[in-house]
């Protein structure tokens, strides 16, 4: 159970950044017909960084402690000190873009106005660069724990 | 096509977004460096990492519900305000990594 916690973390980050890359493809081509969609994509961007977030923060905060002390015994110690407190602190950037991204998008005028499409697409480019770079470092943190248990190089 | 002004909230929410992810990245460095604040943090809600997240999204509302009352920035575009998000976003990030990166990997303990 406790592991299924981690693996749900991941799952609804990756739900995040696909809702993200949908928001991103739907807006390259912005029209009445597909703004409901859009809207849609950016309300389920949030909700999966959030629900990524507290189920991610929950299994953090309880359980991480002992996978710490396994990677700062083994080869590779920061992937803690480093890949595991990066990715922390950095998650707070696109749960924020992820927060504001349905509001924005909900009282910005993309159909009619091209900047102010450009500039949303911006947001949801960032938004999914930072769910990529999430991807990344939680693996290699994941990785670190690996090279503890079977005290690989 | 026309350009339209940019709805206030919008300004607001990614002004507020720039300042807090800028305060959470030196908030970041400032914790790890300042054990007595760490201990602070940890003493608020059982885990420093719980209390940095409570005052990151409520600095993020707080400023962009005053930035939204006072009207600040209503006169930034659309393209100034996409500079805002690239640039802030870069630099809180660079502020980040690049101290995690010093810490781990450069600096001699």
């Amino acid at each position: 159970m406790i592991e299924f916690l981690l693996f749900l973390h991941v799952f609804l980050g990756v739900g995040g950044v696909i809702a993200a890359v949908w928001s991103f493809v739907e807006l390259l081509n912005t029209s009445e017909l597909n703004l409901k969609r859009i809207k849609i994509a950016s309300l389920w961007t949030a909700l999966f960084f959030w629900a990524s977030y507290l189920f991610g923060g929950y299994w953090y905060v309880v359980y991480y402690a002992a996978d710490k002390a396994i990677i700062n015994a083994g080869q590779w110690p920061w992937a803690h000190s480093f890949s595991m407190e990066v990715k922390e602190h950095l998650f707070f950037l696109g749960l924020l873009m992820a927060t504001m991204l349905p509001v924005i998008i909900a009282k910005s005028p993309i159909v009619q106005d091209k900047k102010i499409r450009r500039m949303v697409q911006f947001i949801v480019i960032f938004i999914i660069l930072v769910g990529i770079a999430m991807e990344g470092f939680g693996a290699l943190t994941s990785f670190g724990v690996r090279v503890g248990l079977t005290g690989g190089k | 096509m026309e350009t339209k002004p940019v709805n206030q909230l919008t300004i607001s929410y990614i002004i507020s977004y720039v300042i807090t992810a800028i305060f959470s990245s030196v908030l970041t460095i400032v914790k790890d460096l300042n054990a007595p604040l760490k201990d602070w943090m940890k003493s608020l809600t059982t885990h420093h990492w719980i209390t940095h997240g409570i005052f990151v999204v409520v600095l993020f509302l707080l400023l962009a519900l005053l930035f939204n009352q006072q009207k600040v920035g209503k006169k930034l575009t659309a393209d100034q305000l996409s500079n805002w998000v690239i640039w802030g976003t870069i630099l809180s990030g660079l502020i980040l990594v690049g101290f995690y990166f010093f810490e781990v990997f450069l600096k001699v303990h």
